[in-house]
């Protein structure tokens, strides 16, 4: 509970030093570049608002100044000093946090080398041991990486230090705001520890980390006893200041968690068994595998939290099996079980009901919300996804009087969305940010150009067949994704287009569906304008069929 | 719709009828009417064997279980005790922290892989404990762990036999001296040096120890104490050592070097190490069997390096005559397949008898890891790890039948599916095809930073 | 005698010691037929040797109880019973069993000394395509481990380079000879890689597509070196000048069928693409390797090309497969219809190929077809059975006394004849073993 008001004070500091900053302004000069916003008050009205996991508020208005959400009710009185935003057929959702992320964060300064460096006894700093840095003095924000983030609905973000070795320093926890601010929310907020070290010195694998970590330990034990004699006894000798262990100290003492990164379930255990021998608070980050490990987890009531990459599925649309084995069937069956199991992880440690956030840590952007809806397609909850993105990050960070739900006091940090959340339409209109808005209908447009779907209808012997077509523009090359129904009769499947092109008015491409029997090979090619197409689809072995396509709507409809 | 329901049957029925060894949990079972080959006691032909809870309870004549206690009706087979590796370094997902002379205070059991196929295929060929070292690359290696191959769980820990005693791994002659002298310019670069890194570390080790009594006394005396000393757990591993608390297994070739350590273990009264590899250690066999707890040798491994060129495979023949408590070891996830015929290679090279042969995979191997009280023979009272073969197992035909841990069985010929696969690699598809000699891996994890040659 | 009893005196052996002693020598007299004497060098000799009362297994005649054989000319003369004595030197084989020599259709024995030591790797060149390197030039006939194999009944092997597309011609040598040609068997036959889909190790993270490409690109390399090799050939046989050209030239007598080729392929998906590849060359190859053979027996069965597998005592090649599919794969060719020889791909240890024919037959090859895949089967496949591979009259006399089944362990390899030649029954290992058995000074 303390943890939690110390946490308060900075931010509060914070606004105060925004102010003195306003101030000083205003003594040089006026904001000649028009830049500075005419107000810091704002009235979102007739909103679906979505203030926590399970909760719906219809038509509700919330009016949040200062960075801090003021009023959130029925039908409230816009403040004549508030600029009005529609909210009419937008959903409002709590900001995102993201439990750990890198970006902006500067690689530490390192000592060099000295002439007679020893590899077997390397000072900590170079052999990656030094839990005195933090992320927070590396950190600096840069508006066009966290832009990246903030468009996706994160507005809050742990930072994890930069390091290759086992302790890199203490994490930060940082508002991804205004840029002209100060966005840093906590400076010490856990202690980060990996399992991976500086190859080619002592620690050189994860075996002399779990050694070295033991000692580190029981040498802060000593190290804080050592502290306590020369208190009560300056004869003894100062105690010389020790940075490692001075920065470890917390930990024993349970003042600050230990984040854990794992990178496998074998990690996982690994880190629990740290925590069996020497008790501290424990948090695991990045957790992606494992199921078997979840009664322990929730036993020993330690932090969970999954990671937001997926593996890809590279067993379903594998080599035709003609040319492999007799048990190439089985071998592909087992891999797609592997497969689901790791998409319904995040579903298992909600029917456990273990609470856990979210890291975007090593997650490619793009496919972030992709990997979201595949983990509720594979069971997990909305509420459970949503509440991993909010509640329970607050939580876990020690941050839930200031965020991870829409409700006054809080800190003004919203996502406002086109449609409901993990809808395939919806779509990011904007972010409120420590009270600032940003605005990405426009983002949005301008994305829109580069990815398009098609809906597509094929005449076929059987009946009619009907999917999309994704493109996606990168450097001005088209990839593509065609969706058909599965002919095993397994739901919807998509394939990747092969020997691509796509022109002003001739598309053409093939994709290949794998039967129970056999692995079909289709050719696509047409004519095409701005919003139609027509052509036809070529079965390799079979018949020509004619294909029809049209563009779809942008998917925001809905503009003010 | 159909499709899908048929799939989803499919499916259902394939999942049913997946054989996985882990499936298995009873710890209670007869094996009746089987040759028993006890080791400690002779072959008893027609015998019964009853195993209770994971330890064998009676062993006789129409012996008679409770009701629910399933039978192995193993007529015209042979049961013997589980097949135990001195020597292995299966299980593990690293084998070498090869960045100082001295690692004594890393531990094997941190590293623990239960999912490594290897543990089944081990159990396969009857082999039911399995030594789990660290590598050769350092002077004093890291602490290592005595594995009970209970194959199926996703805990490390389930794999430990919590009963076993400390040991750690040392290792003589080139692989230190390349990996450090010639590697990376540190001591030692020769056998000179090698002798030199044991001494300091064990006199480091007593001023340590030192250290730390007299600031304990100052501190029970209620004196004016300074602050304490540092934690070491290196250090402290050696005192452990010097003090009889861990038996060394010692990575070795030539009968100079073994010979060496003799020494400084005779100097510092340790008498717990046992001599692993040792190819020369039949130079050297009666001072081995005066002074040592054995030697652990392979069956006829030689000439993969120099210092094994005056090898011979009547190694473990030499030692057995002359005394020394001998077994044979893998070192290998293939050889750790079929010990049962490294050690009737002994037949053929210097003519042991059956019982010496498979006392050096059964109870010889389970005196130096410290464990004979539990293992390493079948009599009432010991743990039911157990193995049963279709032929003497000395036979070139013999094909193990069934393994039991604990009396849990593990592995069985008859129903076992193909694929036992725990853990499917999701970044991989489908299943990678690997060629492998199954060769020694003494020297995994020492990058390519430290030696060139990734041998053993 | 009196000098060794005066030696003993000395060292103050006891009588008891000295028993053992005694015992020792005898159990080796014994063992080898013959005791070493300080000093004495045992060489192999050439003599006419008339082995009695034997049971013969001789391979392609069934077993033989109660036979003799007479060795004459490094020839096996004459098998029959109560064979008549002239002038032979008798060896009275009552209870004991004649074998054919084994042969090992695939190791380095020779052209390694110490396997870690480059300085002593005679088994590959620089380059990948070197297909006129000779392994024959690179045997060590002095070679530490030769002795080491021949006593236990290995008498011949096939020794052969690696690296690259064509690393080089392997040959096939008998265990005994002061020169390489004295050692040559009548073999050779040029070594290829078959380009593998496979991955290299645990670190090669390349994806299925990408190997099959790699793949793809280095059989293309292959298919353009072949095309040259053809055009050498033409050129060749129509009596044009040609500039020298090694490589090309020992490539074509490939083209030309005057020396096979021995395919090494592994995987099964890379096993179906070398037969496809074999057939549209118009060649009929040695598979070599082939350790999926398993999983598409059929298909080679129906190509008819022979196979060298092994070793059977190894991993299997995928995590999935049954643990004992490198045992099986032997049986599971050859009861497909696939001639199987074995290999151990070893050089030290060379000496266990009977064991790895042990495991075969214990897992479904029977012991006959085992034992033919190490004498006669690999002896066709070499188009050597006219000379060796079996127990017939006319053929070399390449044989062992055994006093068991040689593929137990248990069994004494008793006497080693290759082409005649007694072989003396020691070995460094055997040596070291007489001398330090009972070490005189103790500690």
């Amino acid at each position: 509970m303390k943890s939690k008001k110390q946490l308060i004070l900075p931010y509060f500091t914070a606004i105060l030093i925004c102010m003195l900053v306003n101030l000083r302004q205003s003594q040089a000069q006026s904001d000649n570049n028009g830049d500075r916003r005419v107000t810091t008050s704002y009235f979102l009205s007739g909103a679906t608002v979505i203030p926590s996991p399970g909760k719906i508020l219809s038509d509700y208005d919330i009016l949040f100044k200062n960075g801090i959400i003021v009023k959130v009710g029925k039908n409230l009185q816009a403040p004549s000093d508030a600029k009005e935003i529609n909210g009419k057929s937008l959903f409002v959702y709590p900001g995102f946090i993201d439990f750990g992320n890198k970006s902006g964060v500067k690689a530490p300064e390192l000592p060099e080398k000295p002439g007679n460096f020893d590899s077997s006894n390397p000072n900590p700093e170079i052999a990656g041991i030094h839990p005195h840095f933090s992320a927070a003095k590396n950190y600096k924000f840069d508006e066009n990486l966290e832009e990246e983030w903030r468009k996706l609905g994160f507005t809050i973000g742990q930072k994890l230090p930069m390091g290759q070795g086992m302790l890199p320093g203490s994490t930060a926890v940082v508002v991804y705001g205004d840029a002209g601010n100060n966005n840093l929310l906590t400076t010490m907020q856990s202690q980060f520890f990996q399992f991976s070290t500086i190859r080619g010195l002592y620690p050189h694998t994860k075996l002399a980390v779990m050694a070295k970590w033991r000692d580190l330990y029981q040498n802060t034990l000593l190290y804080e006893e050592s502290l306590k004699l020369y208190e009560e006894n300056k004869q003894i000798g100062r105690v010389k200041i020790d940075p490692v262990l001075n920065a470890l100290l917390p930990v024993p003492q349970g003042k600050q968690p230990l984040l854990v990164s794992v990178k496998s379930e074998l990690d996982l255990r690994r880190a629990v068994k740290m925590q069996d021998e020497n008790n501290f608070e424990l948090i695991l980050l990045g957790i992606n595998e494992g199921d078997s490990a979840i009664p322990l987890l929730k036993s020993k009531e330690i932090g969970v939290v999954l990671s937001l990459d997926l593996p890809k599925d590279n067993f379903t649309d594998s080599l035709p099996k003609a040319k492999q084995g007799k048990d190439y069937e089985a071998l592909i069956k087992r891999g797609i079980e592997a497969y689901k199991d790791a998409l319904s992880l995040a579903s298992k440690y909600e029917k456990a009901d273990i609470p856990f956030a979210f890291s975007s840590l090593g997650v490619d952007k793009k496919d972030l919300f992709k990997n979201l809806r595949l983990m509720i397609e594979n069971g997990l909850s909305k509420e459970a996804a949503l509440a991993a993105l909010t509640s329970n990050p607050a939580k876990l960070l020690g941050i839930e009087e200031i965020s991870g739900s829409i409700s006054p006091g809080k800190m003004a940090n919203m996502v406002v969305m086109t449609d409901s959340l993990f809808s395939k339409e919806a779509m990011v209109k904007m972010i409120i940010s420590d009270g600032y808005l940003f605005d990405y209908s426009e983002g949005a447009k301008l994305t829109d150009g580069k990815n398009q779907i098609w809906n597509y209808t094929a005449e076929t012997p059987v009946g009619q067949s009907k999917g999309t077509w994704e493109f996606v523009q990168n450097d001005d090359k088209w990839e593509g994704t065609v969706s058909y129904d599965s002919p095993k009769g397994t739901g919807i499947k998509t394939s990747e287009m092969k020997d691509l092109v796509k022109t002003e008015d001739t598309l053409s491409f093939s994709f290949s569906i794998e039967t129970n029997e056999e692995v079909l090979e289709v050719t696509v090619s047409g004519d095409m304008d701005q919003n139609n197409f027509e052509g036809k689809m070529n079965i390799k072995g079979y018949n020509q069929f004619t294909v029809k396509a049209s563009k779809k709507d942008k998917p925001n409809k809905i503009h003010e | 719709m159909n499709k899908t329901l048929l799939l989803l049957a499919g499916l259902l029925i394939w999942l049913g009828t997946q054989g996985f060894a882990q499936e298995n949990s009873a710890a209670d079972v007869l094996i009746k009417n089987t040759h028993v080959i006890t080791i400690t006691n002779g072959t008893l032909e027609n015998t019964d064997v009853l195993i209770q809870d994971g330890i064998i309870k009676e062993i006789g004549a129409n012996l008679k279980a409770k009701k629910n206690i399933p039978i192995v009706d193993a007529a015209g087979q042979y049961l013997m005790p589980g097949i135990i590796d001195a020597h292995s370094h299966l299980a593990l997902e690293i084998v070498n922290e090869a960045s100082s002379p001295i690692t004594s205070e890393v531990q094997m059991r941190d590293v623990i892989d239960p999912f490594d196929i290897s543990i089944y295929r081990a159990l396969a060929g009857g082999t039911t404990i399995s030594h789990a070292m660290h590598g050769s690359a350092n002077v004093i290696g890291g602490q290592n762990v005595t594995l009970k191959h209970r194959y199926g769980t996703a805990d490390p820990g389930k794999l430990i036999m919590e009963e076993a005693p400390r040991t750690i791994k040392f290792a003589l002659g080139e692989n230190p001296t390349r990996v450090h002298g010639i590697g990376k310019n540190l001591q030692p670069r020769s056998r000179m040096g090698v002798e030199a890194v044991i001494r300091n570390g064990f006199e480091e080790a007593l001023q340590y120890k030192r250290v730390w009594a007299n600031w304990e006394k100052d501190k029970q005396d209620k004196k004016t104490i300074s602050t304490p000393p540092k934690y070491n757990s290196r250090l402290q591993t050696l005192v452990d050592i010097l003090e009889g608390e861990i038996i060394i297994h010692c990575h070795s070739y030539r009968a100079d070097e073994i010979y060496m350590l003799i020494q400084v273990c005779q100097d510092y009264g340790i008498d717990n190490i046992v001599f692993s590899h040792v190819n020369e250690g039949f130079k050297v066999a009666p001072e081995l069997a005066k002074h040592t707890m054995g030697a652990s040798v392979f069956s006829d491994w030689w000439a993969y390096k120099f210092e094994v060129y005056y090898s011979t495979a009547y190694n473990a023949a030499i030692l057995t005559k002359n005394g020394v408590v001998t077994s044979i070891n893998s070192d290998s996830d293939e050889l750790i397949r079929h010990l049962y015929h490294e050690a009737a290679k002994t037949q053929r090279y210097g003519g042991l008898s059956d019982e010496e042969a498979l006392a050096l995979i059964t109870i010889n191997p389970a005196k130096q890891l410290g464990i004979d009280q539990f293992v390493g023979s079948i009599e009432v009272g010991k743990q039911a790890d157990l193995v049963l073969f279709d032929k003497h197992p000395l036979s070139i035909y013999a094909i193990p039948q069934m393994t039991w841990v604990d009396g849990v069985k593990f592995f069985d010929r008859a129903t076992d599916e193909a694929d036992q696969r725990l853990k499917i690699n999701v970044k991989r598809s489908p299943d990678p095809f690997r060629l492998s000699t199954g060769t020694h891996n003494c020297m995994q994890d020492v990058d390519m930073l430290f030696t060139e040659n990734q041998d053993f | 005698m009196k000098r060794l009893l005066n030696f003993l005196c000395k060292n103050r052996i006891s009588m008891k010691e000295f028993k053992l002693f005694l015992g020792l020598c005898f159990l080796f007299l014994n063992y080898s037929l013959m005791a070493q004497i300080e000093g004495e060098v045992i060489k192999p000799f050439k003599a006419n040797f008339l082995l009695t009362n034997a049971t013969i297994y001789t391979v392609t005649n069934g077993v033989l109880e109660d036979h003799d054989l007479l060795i004459e000319n490094g020839l096996i003369k004459a098998i029959g019973r109560d064979l008549p004595e002239q002038n032979h030197t008798i060896i009275d084989c009552t209870g004991k069993f004649i074998y054919p020599g084994f042969i090992d259709g695939g190791t380095s024995l020779g052209i390694v000394e110490i396997n870690s030591l480059q300085e002593t790797q005679d088994y590959m060149e620089l380059g990948k395509v070197t297909p006129q390197m000779q392994a024959l030039t690179a045997v060590n006939p002095n070679g530490v481990a030769i002795p080491v194999t021949r006593v236990s009944g290995v008498t011949t092997v096939l020794t052969q380079p690696r690296g690259g597309y064509f690393p080089g011609t392997a040959a096939l040598i008998n265990l005994n000879g002061y020169t390489p040609e004295q050692m040559y068997g009548g073999f050779k036959g040029v070594n290829m890689n078959f380009p593998s889909t496979a991955r290299s190790g645990s670190y090669d993270n390349r994806s299925l597509s990408d190997l099959d490409k790699a793949a793809k690109e280095s059989l293309e390399e292959i298919d353009a070196l072949w095309e040259k090799a053809a055009t050498y050939l033409s050129i060749k046989k129509k009596g044009g000048e040609l500039e020298y050209y090694p490589e090309m030239e020992q490539l074509s007598k490939v083209l030309a069928k005057e020396l096979p080729l021995l395919i090494e392929v592994n995987a099964a998906q890379d096993i179906l693409s070398s037969l496809a590849w074999a057939k549209e060359k118009q060649i009929t190859p040695i598979l070599t390797g082939v350790a999926e053979g398993w999983k598409v027996a059929d298909k080679i069965a129906a190509a008819g090309i022979p196979v060298i597998t092994g070793p059977v005592l190894t991993l299997p090649t995928r995590n999935s497969d049954n643990y004992d599919a490198p045992y099986n794969n032997p049986a599971l060719l050859q009861k497909a219809g696939v001639k199987v020889a074995l290999r151990t791909m070893d050089a030290e240890n060379v000496r266990n190929l009977p064991f790895h024919a042990g495991f075969a037959a214990a897992y479904g090859m029977g012991s006959e077809e085992a034992l033919k895949s190490i004498t006669i089967n690999p002896a066709e496949m070499f188009c050597l059975s006219e000379q060796m591979g079996s127990l017939e009259e006319g053929k070399n006399a390449t044989l062992f006394i055994a006093d068991g089944d040689p593929f137990e362990p248990k069994t004494q390899i008793q006497q080693v004849f290759i082409k005649g030649y007694r072989i003396p029954m020691t070995n460094r290992h055997i040596r070291l073993y007489q001398e330090f058995l009972n070490r005189e000074m103790q500690p």
